[in-house]
C-alpha cells in the first residue's frame, strides 16, 4: 500500500480546451498520459481517488508492457523493483505435475514476465507525469457525463467544490470494467462471466521460497478448490483461493476465516507461519469485449473495452498496449499530420488483439474453472493423467501473455511482390534488444522509422530530404562501423533483427514493424513508410 | 507424440461431447468410445495398458 496522497484538483485552473481527456488514472490511463506527455500532449486524467490504487492487482508485467514503460522512462524502475519469474509449479494433489521455467535471453532489455504489484508502478507513472509537467492528474474528480459532437467531446467533472464542463478533442475512457464511460455511450460488452469466485489475499512473509507461480489442483487442505501462489517484491505473497460452491466473497473475507485459510495453506506446503494479511479482495474471471473500441471521439482502452479472466495476466498488459498504440495516433491527428482513418485503425488493431487474448485467457479460465460438466470431466482426466504421463502435460501449462502481433493491421504493407523472409513480420514489434547499458528503444525518437544497414542508411537520408514537408522519419543505420546509429560490433543485432544486404524494417512510433523490404523495392518502401506517416490510409495499395 | 495443437483439439472435442450427452450417461458414453477405439486401434497391448494407466490417481 502507497501512503502518498494528491490534493483535489481545482477546477479554477482548467483551460478551455484539452486535446486530450482520460477518464480513469489507473495503469492503463496513467500509461495514455505519459505517453502523450512524452510527445508534447497536454492530456488532463480524471481520477476519482486521491491515490493510486492499493493492492496487488494485476501484478505480472509481460516483457512487452515493461519495453513500453522503458520507452516512456519508468521500465527502470519497475524492473529495479519487480521479480522476474523464473518458471511454475503445478501440483494435483500431492503431486507435482508439471514444472516449467522461462527462458531468459540476455538479448532483451528485460524479462519475459515480472511480478510488481500495480500501485508500485502507478505511482511511478505518476511521479513521471509529474516530473514532465506537461498535462495534468485531476485527482478527486469523477466524470458524470460525456456528451460527443462532431468537433468535440463535453465532459462533466464532478469535483469536491462542484460539477464543471470541461471540452476536449478526444476522450478516452480508461475507467475500468465498470466504466461510466461506457454506460454512458449506451455501450454493451459482448461476451459471458464465469460461475467460480475466488478470494485473493497479499501477505507479507519472509521466506526462502523461489519467486515462481505455484499451483495447486484440488490440494488435500482445500479438496475441489484451486490456488495460485505468485510472489511479490518487499516479501509479499498473493494467494488466490478458489471459493467453493455456495461460499459468500463476504463471509470468505472474513479476517479470522482468511487468516485459518492462509495459515491451513502456508503449514501444507511448509511455508513459515509467521505472516501478515495486507490486502485481500474477491474476483470472478469475465470474458467479454465491445463490439468496437471507439465511438466517434470516444475510445475505450483497458477493462473499458475487454474483460479477459485473470489466468493469463492479459488485462492490464493488453491495457498498457491499447495506451500506447493510441497515444501516436491521436498526436498525429491532433497536429494534422495524419487523417482520422489512422484513429480508426485503433480499434480494428486492438480489437483484433483483444479477441486473440480472450481467446487465450478463456483456454485458461476454463482449465482453472471449468464451465460445463464435460470441461470439468476433462479437466480432471488430464491432471489425473498427468500424474503418470507426461505427453497431455502441456495442456496444464498456463502460457502466460504472449505477444499478439497486429498481423492483420490496415497499416500493414508489403513492399515487394513477394514476402519477405526472416526473424521480423508486418505486425511484430521491434525487440528492446539491449544495447550496452541501454536499450534499443532508447534510441527512438518517436517518429516513424527505418532500420537498415549502416551503408544504406546514408542513402536513404540523402532521399528522405525530398520528403521534407513530410512527417518526420528517422533512419536508423545498424553496422560495425563507429558512424552507424546502432552500433554492432559483432553483427549480432543485426542478426536477430533481420537486417542484411538492403533489407529493412519500417517502424511505426508504436515500435510495430508496418513493413519489411528487400533489396529492389527501397525507394517504394520509402514512399509507402512516408505515406503511413502522413496516414493517407485510403490510398494504401 | 501427439502435438500439443492436436492434443487441445481431441480435448475440445471430448469436452463439447460430454457435454451434449445427457447427464448421468457420461461414464457408458466414454466406456462406449474406449471399446471403439479399441476396434479401430488394433492394438490389445496397448489398449490394456492404458486401462492400467488410467485406473491410477483418480
Amino acid at each position: 500500500v502507497i501512503s502518498k496522497t494528491y490534493e483535489a484538483w481545482n477546477p479554477g485552473s482548467r483551460r478551455a480546451r484539452y486535446p486530450v481527456i482520460i477518464v480513469g488514472g489507473g495503469a492503463v490511463g496513467l500509461t495514455l498520459m505519459l505517453a502523450l506527455a512524452r510527445r508534447g500532449v497536454a492530456a488532463l486524467v480524471l481520477e476519482n481517488d486521491n491515490q493510486v490504487c492499493d493492492g496487488s492487482r494485476a501484478l505480472g508485467m509481460a516483457r512487452r508492457t515493461v519495453d513500453i514503460w522503458d520507452y516512456l522512462g519508468v521500465g527502470k524502475l519497475v524492473a529495479a523493483l519487480g521479480v522476474p519469474w523464473i518458471g511454475g509449479k503445478t501440483f494435483y494433489r500431492d503431486h507435482t505435475i508439471l514444472e516449467f521455467t522461462l527462458p531468459s535471453d540476455a538479448a532483451y532489455s528485460y524479462p519475459p514476465l515480472l511480478n510488481i504489484q500495480q500501485c508500485h508502478v502507478e505511482q511511478y507513472l505518476a511521479d513521471e507525469i509529474n516530473r514532465l509537467s506537461i498535462g495534468e492528474i485531476a485527482w478527486q474528480t469523477a466524470c458524470v457525463g460525456v456528451d460527443a459532437a462532431d468537433d468535440g467531446v463535453s465532459v462533466s467533472v464532478k469535483t469536491p467544490v462542484g460539477t464543471v464542463s470541461l471540452t476536449a478533442d478526444y476522450v478516452v475512457a480508461c475507467d475500468g470494467a465498470r466504466s461510466f464511460v461506457r454506460k454512458a455511450c449506451n455501450l454493451q460488452m459482448e461476451g459471458s462471466s464465469y460461475e467460480a469466485e475466488y478470494v485473493i489475499v497479499d501477505i507479507k512473509m519472509e521466506t526462502s521460497s523461489p519467486i515462481q507461480r505455484r499451483a495447486w489442483f484440488d490440494p488435500p487442505w482445500l479438496p475441489d478448490a484451486t490456488i495460485l501462489m505468485h510472489g511479490q517484491p518487499e516479501n509479499i505473497w498473493r494467494l488466490d483461493f478458489q471459493m467453493r460452491a455456495g461460499e459468500k466473497p463476504e463471509d470468505v473475507l472474513q479476517r479470522e476465516r482468511l487468516l485459518k485459510q492462509v495459515a491451513s495453506h502456508l503449514a501444507a506446503i511448509n511455508e513459515p507461519q509467521q505472516f501478515e494479511i495486507v490486502w485481500a479482495t474477491s474476483y470472478r474471471a469475465h470474458s467479454r469485449l465491445l463490439p468496437t473500441f471507439n465511438v466517434g471521439r470516444i475510445f475505450f482502452a483497458g477493462d473499458s473495452a475487454h474483460l479477459f479472466p485473470i489466468f493469463g495476466i492479459r488485462g492490464l498488459n493488453s491495457g498498457v498496449e491499447d495506451a500506447f498504440n493510441l497515444a501516436w495516433k491521436l498526436d498525429y491527428v491532433l497536429r494534422a499530420q495524419a487523417d482520422d482513418p489512422l484513429l480508426d485503425s485503433y480499434s480494428a488493431e486492438r480489437r483484433a488483439v483483444a479477441l486473440r487474448n480472450q481467446a487465450l485467457a478463456n483456454r485458461a479460465a476454463d482449465f482453472m474453472t471449468p464451465p460445463t460438466r464435460g470441461a470439468r470431466m476433462m479437466r480432471d482426466s488430464v491432471l489425473s493423467l498427468a500424474v503418470t504421463n507426461e505427453a497431455v502435460r502441456p495442456l496444464v501449462n498456463p502460457r502466460q501473455a504472449t505477444f499478439i502481433p497486429l498481423s492483420d493491421s490496415p497499416l500493414n504493407f508489403e513492399p515487394d511482390a513477394e514476402p519477405i523472409g526472416g526473424p521480423l513480420k508486418p505486425g511484430d514489434v521491434l525487440p528492446n534488444l539491449r544495447y550496452g547499458d541501454r536499450s534499443l528503444y532508447e534510441l527512438l525518437d518517436g517518429n516513424f522509422s527505418i532500420v537498415v544497414a549502416h551503408s544504406e542508411a546514408m542513402l536513404l537520408k540523402a532521399q528522405t530530404e525530398k520528403f521534407a514537408r513530410l512527417p518526420k522519419l528517422q533512419i536508423l543505420g545498424v553496422g560495425p562501423e563507429e558512424a552507424a546509429s546502432i552500433l554492432d560490433k559483432n553483427g549480432e543485432i543485426a542478426r536477430l533483427l533481420g537486417i542484411w544486404g538492403r533489407r529493412m524494417l519500417v517502424v511505426r512510433p508504436d515500435h510495430h514493424i508496418c513493413a519489411v523490404a528487400d533489396s529492389c523495392s527501397l525507394e517504394m518502401a520509402l514512399d509507402k513508410a512516408i505515406a503511413h506517416a502522413a496516414c493517407s490510409v485510403s490510398a494504401y495499395d | 507424440m501427439i502435438d500439443t495443437q492436436r492434443l487441445e483439439s481431441t480435448y475440445a472435442a471430448l469436452s463439447e461431447a460430454l457435454d451434449a450427452v445427457e447427464p448421468g450417461k457420461e461414464r457408458v458414453f466414454l466406456a462406449k468410445l474406449a471399446l471403439m477405439l479399441a476396434i479401430e486401434l488394433h492394438d490389445q497391448e496397448a489398449l490394456i495398458r492404458c486401462i492400467n494407466i488410467c485406473k491410477s490417481d483418480l
